[in-house]
């Protein structure tokens, strides 16, 4: 009656399997609202708690007694922006930690006392940033802020400078036709050929043009800053360098030399008077930061934060339920007695492992799905790309992690031992699968391990599909489909094994083969 | 070499047979003069199990063909932890009890027969094969019980017997009408849609027999089917298995309860990895006892004359006085020595009341046999 060989038999034996399998899930519905809502709990609450602002600093300001920033206290606050909120301005350091440490300031920023003589003494003076994080992420969150707060201020100095520089070159009209007169007597001296008036209408360019200098400060330095970056000017000089260099050039100059040079000094002034009325109706703050950046996604892609983690935590999940299932299924059989059953009956390793498989693939898209579906349902979660391909990332990550979990469980003796093995399993795959931190910031000598994770390829097909809204690269799926390959290979070794029931040796192989003989 | 002790355990072997027998004294009963062999060849083995303990078989019929044969059959795990030198053989169609106290060696004797672990040394064919060699079509003729429920709590019985009928591959029709047939044969097929985790232990068992059954298997493997079940269903239990060697079936049966063997065609008594001895219930009667016991009744007390008397005219190896004119003997054969004590009793004058055979428990015929085989183990080289 029964039919020991040949494909049907095969197949019956590995479909028993599966639907054996599948009863045994199905017949567990709390196991199984257990499995798929406890981590759909997870994923709510994180969905829900997560804040991808950075968090608002409570700063408190040390401020040297005299320094009058107690009376500006506003105004510190609207400069440290939105992430700082000014709890308070105190006198002194160790107020300012007693604050830090009862909890009432995040941060401290201390300004040096000797704030102006080291300015003036040309050195940077240092404003410091006291706090007690430990937190890796929230040392950098200061640091960033600190590097932010800073550079405030010192757009704040720069500010007031470039205000004085346009009160200043308000007053520098007269230097400049004088100048222009000048020119337009040396002009006439050249064609003339009158050495002496020309060398006099040099002198007095000259003297009109140092004025000019004198009279810009240092805001003749901004002007040339800003000469360069708006017009393209050389660098190493504004057009108020170049008349000057100009008219100690024209000395000891002669004929048509001086006229064509005359000519291009009449051009470089006027450039400067176009320069100089710039720079009086430009607004300071765009002369103390003329850039500002901004990141485009040229491919306008717009992903709300939540949703960034998504696949990364479908991906996971599904890995620890799949292979925890799997882990779990073997060594159940091995535990209650049934592979001695199995020993003893007509059933190959293969066969069995096959019928398992088939049933973890169903039981792990579906797990995917709910999944996905709370995902979809409670934050309107919707893949850019394709259904399918989105479901083929899932089930990347399903085939390859079973694998993995029938190698666990044929190293582990235990129910208990099993689920330890995935556990760290689990743990593996947060640091190194890409799901809080990318793979690309792993030393390359680590992230091999990376790669023999199923969730490292799920994580980053599933992104392509979700956000990108293209298939996963060929790479990716020849990759997951590789490491599936061989730890199915290394199960079915694992899984023959087990089933399998004593063997002749080789020897007495060979030596039952010479009897037959 | 054996222990000059075997520990058994008292549920099973009955503490305090030996008292019961009244044969006090050791030294002087000599009921086993010699060694008896280990290996009964089954030529020499009666070929009818006796259904009923009072029923003598005699050995009849031509050579049966062997189902299982092992010669010096070796497995070690650990020192002195195993089956050592294990020579036994099982006709078809018999039914062999397989009996000793836990730990004895017996599941680790199927396991070898079932070709689940592999010997360390010594010869075992299993119909015809040696077991590591087994393919799939020879599989497929073994049943197997395992000594616990290796079933799935989450399944019902059905679907539990469904599952094991593909493990030998049968089709939907075939699977269908097997599993009706078999849980009809072991009475669940009311209850077959009862999950195992809500079954009976007594369910759960009838349900591991069915699963050894499913495939109509030549020859079944049966670790200790009775264990833990109540004395009405071990009952129905041998009801089964003696209607499946009826049906020409070989069934290799362990079991910790000596009181079975008197269902088995051949006994196997295995204690610490060793086979002590192996024979028909009867014959291990006979081996436990010196030879069969006979119990005399007289209306008076015998004197001592007269007992030495009745001992050489009924040539018996030994006596026992258990009551006021109550005597057991253990002659050669009770029923050839009856008439003649009672034509001696006639000549004498003395009343004998009755003279009747007494067939003791197989609790006490095994701690008898195996205290009896251990004592003389020293004097065995």
């Amino acid at each position: 009656m029964a039919n020991s060989r040949g494909i049907s038999g095969g197949f019956t034996r590995g479909y028993a399997f599966f639907k054996k399998d599948m009863v045994e899930v199905f017949r567990q519905p709390r196991l199984l609202l257990t499995l798929v809502i406890g981590p759909f709990l997870i994923l709510f609450l994180f969905g829900i708690g997560f804040d991808p602002d950075p968090p608002v600093l409570k700063t408190v300001l040390v401020a040297p007694p005299g320094s009058g920033l107690s009376e500006r206290s506003d105004d510190l606050a609207a400069a440290l922006g939105a992430q700082a909120d000014l709890v308070g301005v105190v006198p002194t350091v160790d107020e300012a930690t007693a604050m830090i440490d009862s909890r009432q300031a995040n941060i401290a920023i201390v300004i040096p006392e000797d704030a102006v003589e080291k300015v003036r003494s040309g050195e940077q003076a240092v404003i410091t940033i006291l706090h007690d994080q430990i937190d890796p992420f929230e040392s950098g969150v200061v640091e960033l802020f600190a590097v932010g707060a800073i550079d405030q201020v010192n757009r704040e100095v720069l500010q007031d400078l470039v205000v004085m520089g346009q009160q200043e070159a308000e007053q520098v009209e007269e230097p400049l036709p004088e100048a222009r007169v000048a020119v337009e007597a040396m002009e006439q001296a050249a064609r003339s050929e009158d050495d002496d008036a020309f060398e006099r209408g040099r002198s007095e360019l000259e003297s009109a043009l140092t004025s000019l200098a004198a009279q810009m400060g240092p805001s003749s330095s901004v002007l040339d800053r800003v000469n360069e970056q708006t017009r393209g000017g050389e660098e190493g000089g504004g057009p108020l360098d170049a008349a000057l260099s100009r008219v100690e050039a024209l000395e000891g100059s002669t004929g048509e030399e001086r006229v064509a040079e005359l000519e291009r000094l009449r051009a470089e002034l006027d450039e400067l008077e176009t320069a100089l009325e710039d720079f009086r109706s430009m607004d300071p703050s765009v002369l103390v930061s003329p850039f500002r950046g901004q990141a485009v996604n040229y491919r306008n892609l717009d992903v709300v934060d939540m949703h960034f983690y998504i696949p990364g935590v479908v991906s996971l999940l599904v890995q620890h339920l799949t292979l925890t299932f799997a882990a779990l299924s073997l060594v159940k059989e091995r535990s209650q007695g049934a592979v001695e059953l199995f020993r003893v009956s007509p059933l190959s390793g293969g066969e069995m492992l096959a019928g398992k498989y088939l049933a973890n693939v169903v039981v792990g898209l579906l797990v995917g799905a709910a999944l996905t579906a709370a995902a979809v349902f409670a934050f309107d979660f919707r893949p850019a790309g394709s259904w399918l391909w989105y479901g083929f990332g899932v089930l990347l990550v399903v085939l390859a992690a079973q694998g993995i979990g029938f190698i666990l469980s044929a190293l582990a003796k235990t129910e208990s031992q099993a689920v330890q093995y995935a556990m760290i399993t689990l743990l593996v795959s947060i640091f190194f699968s890409g799901f809080f931190i990318s793979i690309d910031r792993l030393l390359p000598s680590v992230r091999p391990v990376s790669y023999l994770l199923p969730a490292t390829y799920g994580i980053r097909a599933l992104q392509e599909v979700s956000f990108w809204g293209r298939a996963p690269s060929w790479e990716l799926i020849g990759g997951a489909l590789a490491l599936a390959l061989v730890v199915a290979v290394l199960a079915l070794a694992f899984m023959r094994r087990s089933v399998r029931a004593a063997r002749p040796s080789r020897r007495e192989a060979r030596a039952l083969e010479r009897a037959t003989a | 070499m054996l222990p000059r002790s075997v520990v058994l355990e008292p549920l099973c072997f009955g503490a305090g047979a030996i008292g019961y027998l009244g044969f006090g004294h050791r030294e002087r009963l000599s009921l086993v003069s010699e060694r008896t062999d280990a290996i009964v060849p089954v030529s020499e083995l009666p070929q009818t199990a006796p259904t009923d303990e009072s029923e003598v078989v005699e050995g009849a019929g031509a050579e049966p063909e062997i189902a299982i044969s092992t010669q010096r059959l070796t497995k070690e795990f650990e020192e002195g932890v195993g089956v050592f030198d294990l020579d036994l053989e099982v006709p078809q169609g018999s039914i062999f009890g397989f009996i000793g106290p836990s730990g004895s060696g017996k599941t680790t004797t199927i396991r070898l027969m079932t070709g689940v672990v592999r010997p360390d040394s010594g010869q075992l064919t299993v119909l015809g094969k040696r077991p590591v060699e087994f393919d799939r079509r020879a599989r497929a003729d073994l049943g197997y019980m395992p000594q616990l429920s290796v079933l799935y709590p989450e399944l019902s019985i059905r679907q539990n017997l469904s599952f094991v009928a593909s493990l030998f591959g049968m089709g939907w029709r075939a699977r269908h009408q097997s599993v009706k047939e078999t849980l009809g044969f072991v009475e669940l097929w009311d209850d077959r849609h009862r999950l195992l985790r809500d079954a009976s232990g007594g369910m759960q068992r009838r349900l591991a027999l069915a699963a050894t059954l499913i495939h109509r298997p030549e020859l079944l493997f049966l670790d200790e089917p009775t264990a833990g079940i109540d004395p009405v269903l071990r009952r129905k239990f041998w009801d089964h298995f003696l209607e499946l060697k009826e049906q020409g079936r070989t069934l290799f049966i362990t079991t910790q309860y000596v009181g079975e063997a008197a269902y088995c065609d051949i006994v196997g008594v295995l204690a610490e990895g060793r086979l002590l001895t192996a024979d028909t219930p009867d014959g291990l009667r006979r081996q436990a006892m010196g030879g069969e016991v006979l119990d005399l009744k007289f209306a008076t007390s015998l004197d001592p004359a007269q007992i030495e008397e009745l001992v050489k005219v009924a040539s018996a190896t030994d006596w026992d006085q258990r009551r006021y004119g109550e005597y057991r003997l253990v002659v050669e054969d009770a029923g050839d020595v009856s008439p003649e004590i009672g034509t001696w009793a006639k000549e004498k004058g003395l009343e004998l009341e009755s003279a009747e055979p007494y067939l003791p428990p197989f609790d006490d015929v095994f701690v008898e046999l195996v205290g009896r085989l251990n004592d003389e183990e020293p004097n065995d080289g």
